[in-house]
């Protein structure tokens, strides 16, 4: 068993080959037998972590992922391992998907992290600039030129598009 | 390995710990947080996705075409400079991965001194930007040299545009395929959808049978992408009106049938009724259907059997009901009459000769007197109804307009009172019967034909006028015939008077009392028996041997007024003869 404390203090206890999805605990943890301390993971909340936990326990049967070449288009790279219990899990309010991917990252869980980015990309697809703006509430800093020169590009990618 | 964090990303995720631990507290994980945390609303809340570690920047663009990544780029002035950095062109290589058979970027797009301009496209003012260039070269060997340079990078973009308009081109037809296949895919997966909704299997059919082509020309329909649960939503609200309609129509349908059944009962039960009764007035079968009594047998639902022996209740009340039909019928005939005539309110209007003058617009040129009027069956119909109600299904079945007293209108009311003014009488007073009485003769004058007079009675004047109704009516002269005239042509009114009994009796008026079908079939099947047919009909295929009229044969009542059966006495002049045309002999 593995325990690890998160930064509002909350500990939770986990079997080994749960908490090893995450490269951070098994690095702690050396690779071997039960650890008496708690590790601590300060850039995690109680909130995140459970969500983490309730990925890590749904995929510790999963097969290892194989490697992935490099290069691979995304229709091909990007549905590894993604079924429906995965899209549902990762469906969640903006600032707790923000967080699991900081957390996917801090605790080094590859799954997780290319599941929270491919969600955030997904949203961004296909979207104009405005509607990025809105939806990720980016404040827009250009001058009254750039907006035009942006115009123009918008145009050319339209085009491009149809 | 865990992905490498910059510096960035640790100070951020510092401060975002050391403001937790603030409020650290030791707890188990059975130890739940007070729920007082506010969540931040779904929009909005990835505001500081520009401040994110790269790494988790690069993977999002791992996902990204792009056009996207462009596009994320002119969001903000932090995203521009990041991803429009030639250092950060990583975000670019993995971003071109996603887009298959894309040829490889150029070196010299990447390595061009203006990278933002040179990923978005070129501009016009390289043009000026390379004349300016030129002319700063001294050594023509240098000048040379570059312009050798220049020709080789022209000759790289050529390449890498022709690769480019391959691809373009390639991934045109290759998305045209894939547009139909995903749209042929779509419509499968919403006939599989319509197919399994309980309840509709006949609806859908037809639906797919008759209105499925037109229908994938909808928007919703024939979107180019895989039907999802919430489109199938958006989809079926666009599908069910059209099922409903299909519904309805097969309810209507089931109903008509149903009905049509009842109707053909309700007929043999009525020609059952009417047995020794055959000229006693009855109404037109359609107009005894909707009588209240005979309506609260037949319009119930359609599950309950309904037969000829469901009609027995009405035996002993038929001609009750004939009588109030008739009483109300007459009732709102007179209304209709006062509405649209002058007479004597001391008067029997019904009986008014006048009154004649009523046609049916549907049937135009049929007069009627009272109450054969009554017994209008006009068979204007066009056969076809959609509506449901009880009146349509009657008059779907008998193929026969319910009788309506605004069918009539007195088209022919000023011939008519022309020739009652001519007999001296007042027509908003005299009836039919006192005419009859009276039976003055009158003598028909036609203005360009001096040699020819008409003489007749008051009702062959009628059907003589309404004869050449449309010819030149307004040119004919009515006036009581003078003694003479009423001498000279006494013996050929005898003989008119002779054709006249003669033509009703051989009208086609009579029927056959034992293959009496009831009102309607035998009308539009053909006309009724002459008196001559009807015997030889009941000779012939009932084998009586001395047919009696009342039980073998009887005279039905006229479908229009006997009074165009009447004659007059024409008297032409050696000069009219040769115009023998206008009155048609």
């Amino acid at each position: 068993m593995v325990t690890v404390v998160v930064s509002d203090g909350v500990t939770f206890t986990m079997e080994q080959d749960v908490a090893f999805q995450c490269g951070l605990i098994a690095d702690f943890a050396g690779g071997g037998g039960d650890q008496e301390e708690p590790i601590p993971i300060q850039a995690v909340n109680s909130t995140v972590m459970r969500k983490v936990i309730e990925y890590c326990e749904h995929h510790r049967n999963d097969p290892p992922q194989p490697e992935v070449p490099e290069g691979t288009p995304l229709e091909r790279k990007d549905r590894r391992g993604r079924d429906a219990w995965d899209k549902q899990f990762i469906q969640v309010e903006q600032e707790l998907l923000f967080e699991i991917i900081l957390a996917a990252n801090y605790l080094n869980i590859k799954p997780l992290l290319d599941l929270g980015c491919s969600q955030v990309a997904e949203m961004m697809k296909g979207k104009t600039p405005a509607e990025i703006q809105q939806m990720f509430n980016i404040v827009n800093g250009f001058t009254a030129d750039e907006e035009a020169q942006n115009g123009e590009g918008e145009e050319k990618a339209r085009n491009l598009n149809s | 390995m865990p992905p490498k964090r910059t510096r960035k990303s640790k100070t951020q995720q510092a401060e975002a710990s050391s403001s937790k631990t603030s409020t650290r507290r030791e707890a188990s994980e059975s130890v739940r947080q007070p729920a007082t945390k506010r969540r931040r609303t779904l929009r909005g809340s990835l505001q500081n996705l520009p401040e994110m570690p790269l790494d988790i920047l690069f993977e999002v663009c791992c996902h990204l075409n792009p056009l996207d990544v462009l596009n994320l780029a002119r969001t903000n002035k932090a995203f521009r400079a990041l991803l429009m950095n030639r250092a950060n062109v990583s975000f670019w290589t993995v971003a071109r991965r996603n887009v298959e058979g894309l040829p490889e970027c150029p070196s010299y797009l990447i390595t061009s001194s203006d990278f933002t301009r040179s990923q978005a496209a070129a501009r016009k003012d390289d043009v000026v930007a390379f004349a300016s260039k030129y002319a700063t070269f001294k050594d023509p060997k240098e000048r040379e040299m570059w312009l050798h340079e220049q020709r080789a990078l022209t000759t790289q973009i050529r390449e890498h545009s022709a690769k480019c308009v391959i691809w373009e081109e390639a991934k045109k037809a290759m998305r045209g395929h894939e547009l139909v296949e995903i749209k042929k895919a779509r419509f499968e997966a919403i006939l599989g959808k319509l197919r399994a909704l309980p309840g509709w299997e006949i609806e859908v059919e037809k639906l797919v049978k008759d209105s499925w082509g037109p229908l994938q020309r909808n928007a919703l329909i024939r979107q180019p992408k895989p039907l999802t649960e919430a489109g199938w939503l958006a989809v079926k609200d666009v599908l069910m009106p059209y099922l409903k309609k299909a519904r309805r129509h097969k309810l209507h349908q089931i109903r008509k049938s149903v009905m049509k059944k009842r109707f053909h009962h309700l007929q043999e039960a009525v020609v059952s009724f009417r047995k020794g009764a055959l000229t006693k007035f009855f109404p037109n079968i359609q107009d005894f259907a909707t009588c209240p009594e005979v309506r609260a047998i037949i319009d119930v639902d359609s599950d309950i059997d309904i037969d000829q022996e469901s009609f027995e209740p009405l035996r002993p009340l038929v001609w009750d009901i004939v009588a109030r039909w008739k009483e109300k019928q007459t009732a709102v005939l007179l209304e209709h009459i006062r509405s649209r005539l002058e007479f004597d309110e001391d008067c029997n209007v019904k009986f008014l000769a006048t009154c004649l003058g009523l046609t049916c617009w549907r049937c135009y040129g049929k007069i009627y007197s009272y109450p054969n009027i009554l017994w209008h069956n006009c068979s204007y119909h066009s056969g076809y109804s959609s509506s449901n109600d009880y009146k349509s299904h009657v008059e779907l079945a008998y193929s026969s307009h319910a009788w309506d007293a605004s069918s009539f209108r007195f088209e022919v009311s000023d011939i008519i009172n022309s020739i009652i003014t001519a007999c001296g009488m007042d027509s908003r007073t005299v009836s039919q019967e006192e005419l009859d009485m009276r039976n003055p003769i009158l003598v028909g004058r036609y203005d360009p034909e001096p040699g020819f007079k008409v003489v007749a009675s008051w009702r062959a004047a009628i059907a003589f006028a309404l004869s050449i109704f449309a010819y030149r009516i307004g040119e004919w002269q009515w006036q009581l015939a003078t003694s003479e005239e009423k001498i000279s042509v006494a013996p050929l009114q005898s003989a008119s008077e002779l054709t006249t009994r003669k033509a009703i009796e051989d009208g086609a008026c009579w029927d056959c009392a034992h293959c009496f079908e009831g009102f309607v079939k035998r009308r539009h099947a053909g006309d009724n028996f002459t008196k001559s047919q009807v015997l030889d009909h009941v000779h012939t295929k009932h084998h009586v041997e001395n047919p009696k009229e009342e039980e073998d044969y009887f005279l039905e009542f006229p479908r229009s007024d006997q009074i165009l059966l009447h004659r007059p006495v024409y008297i032409k002049s050696k000069q009219a003869e040769r115009r023998q045309w206008l009155v048609g002999g």
